[in-house]
């Protein structure tokens, strides 16, 4: 087995650079690099958590389906993996194994429609809950520093700010800025 | 288009009615009118909420889908913020001063799930002899929190600083402890600070409905109503649209107030606020002197500033009364427009 194939066997959860809230009913996450929030469904939510760098894809069902109650095959589980590895909630991508009676995306799929809980959804238009209430950030900086409107900034648009940023004086400038 | 704009609004308040509980009546939700107010709930960041009633509801996914994203980018920024308003506690304390925290996390903490009440910024109040130790120990940490820091007591400001720092609650939040007005106060506050800028947001109102449903047992209604009687008597308004509007049940408030008859005016004017869907609010507009740079946006910069009806009557200390509003709302326009050029650099 190559080396990749072995970090891909015991995949690991990504920890830096994200903003986790853990729900009862799914999983919210922001990735702060990318700006890009998910919401991982139950099982979802489980098999990530389970991505120790030291289980076994097969452990990390079984750890996945104690954790829920539910049943989780190892297919299942490396199709969450898989979404998280797109979503980069993952250390590093998995491939997927290369052999076997459930390699082809549309077998994957086909077991993933009866099993529920295993969507990892990103969520891509913030400003769905932020329109309007929020200032772009090429506005904000515009302002001097004594109208600085403590509004949250916008982050979508042409020059999207920091998630979670609001237009506030910077210390020792003139403008204001999204921080 | 008033018509259009108050029906609007009344959708809206349709679909929040009960949202801010923990298991909200599926009773009288309309989930085919929901589109229509949709940019409206997400531009007053009460989607969220929408999104908890109409999933209680039983609401199908392509309805629930747009609010649920909005509760879940509502839920992480709360996630992201918490950490600061510990953060700002830490420091003020660091460097000996008092703060009380009101609005933001002090009433979202109390609702169901994070993330259902939206917040921006950390409003803290400090007393008037505290100000530069706070704005010190602010700027001194070289990590730019975002504090608004209100110096003094803003419409609480009738009562004594000492009063309101005894009537205090302290919260855990993490492994800081954060202080918050007492459930007198607050309630004060929220009302009043929801009236001062025209009833805009929705959210305000839950919160209200959220407080006076969720009262302690030993809240003291006569400390409430004492200070100040017309903004008492506003507050007391304030308790009373939220029954009207969003069905708060007000069983806890005392016959007296809650038999309080609203001026006729007042409903429609909120409803017709929550159903403008061209709003500009306060913090979003571009400053004044800049409009006053490009004369062609100023019939637009005036028109998004002209005071409701219910901003106009607290902005004059007018009582709430059956009166007609136009001569508030004009007068209103006049003490800003003087303010204005009172407070503005004369223009390069």
């Amino acid at each position: 087995m190559s080396t990749r194939a072995k970090e891909v066997a015991r995949p690991r959860k990504r920890r830096d650079g994200l903003v986790v809230e853990a729900l009862p009913e799914e999983t919210l996450v922001y990735d702060l690099e990318r700006h890009k929030a998910h919401c991982l469904a139950e099982v979802a939510a489980a098999v990530w958590d389970a991505c120790d760098g030291r289980r076994t894809v097969a452990a990390v069902a079984a750890r996945a389906a104690e954790k829920t109650g539910r049943p989780v095959t190892e297919e299942a589980a490396w199709l969450a993996l898989r979404r998280l590895g797109r979503a980069r909630l993952l250390e590093a991508p998995v491939a997927g194994p290369r052999a076997g009676p459930f390699t082809s995306r549309r077998d994957w799929l086909k077991k993933a429609a009866m099993l529920g809980g295993l969507s990892v959804a990103s969520i891509t238009a913030p400003t769905a809950a932020e329109a309007a209430t929020c200032i772009g950030r090429t506005a904000c900086e515009a302002l001097v520093n004594v109208d600085c409107p403590g509004a949250p900034c916008c982050t979508t648009g042409a020059n999207p700010a920091p998630a979670g940023s609001t237009c506030i004086k910077q210390g020792g400038g003139s403008r204001c800025t999204c921080r | 288009m008033g018509r259009n704009r108050e029906a609007r609004g009344r959708q809206l308040a349709r679909v929040l009615r009960g949202a801010w509980r923990a298991r909200p009546d599926a009773g009288g939700f309309d989930g085919a009118g929901l589109p229509e107010v949709l940019p409206l709930l997400q531009r007053s960041g009460s989607a969220g909420l929408a999104w908890w009633r109409a999933r209680s509801a039983g609401a199908p996914p392509p309805v629930l889908a747009p609010l649920h994203d909005a509760f879940a980018i509502h839920a992480l920024a709360a996630a992201m913020r918490a950490p600061q308003v510990a953060a700002a506690f830490a420091l003020l304390r660091d460097h000996g001063v008092d703060a009380l925290l009101g609005k933001g996390w002090a009433v979202a903490r109390l609702y169901p799930r994070a993330g259902l009440r939206p917040y921006g910024d950390i409003d803290l109040y400090v007393p008037r002899t505290d100000e530069a130790a706070a704005r010190s120990a602010l700027d001194a940490s070289g990590v730019a929190l975002p504090v608004d820091l209100h110096v003094g007591f803003a419409e609480l400001d009738d009562r004594a600083s000492a009063e309101l720092f005894a009537r205090a609650a302290v919260k855990r939040l993490g492994d800081a402890e954060v202080r918050v007005f007492g459930p007198e106060d607050h309630l004060r506050l929220l009302a009043l600070h929801m009236l001062r800028h025209g009833a805009w947001r929705p959210v305000w109102l839950c919160d209200l409905a959220l407080l006076v449903e969720t009262l302690p047992p030993d809240f003291d209604w006569a400390y409430f109503t004492s200070g100040d009687a017309l903004r008492t008597d506003a507050a007391v308004c304030a308790i009373r649209l939220a029954h009207e509007l969003l069905g708060a049940d007000l069983e806890g408030v005392p016959g007296s107030l809650r038999e309080r008859v609203l001026p006729g005016w007042l409903v429609p004017a909120v409803l017709r606020q929550w159903g403008d869907g061209e709003f500009e609010p306060h913090g979003t507009r571009v400053p004044m002197r800049t409009e006053l740079r490009r004369p062609r946006g100023l019939p637009h910069a005036l028109r998004v500033r002209w005071p409701n009806a219910v901003e106009a009557t607290i902005g004059q200390r007018a009582p709430f009364n059956d009166l007609p509003r136009l001569p508030f709302q004009l007068g209103e326009c006049l003490f800003r427009t003087l303010r204005f050029a009172r407070s503005a650099p004369p223009l390069a």
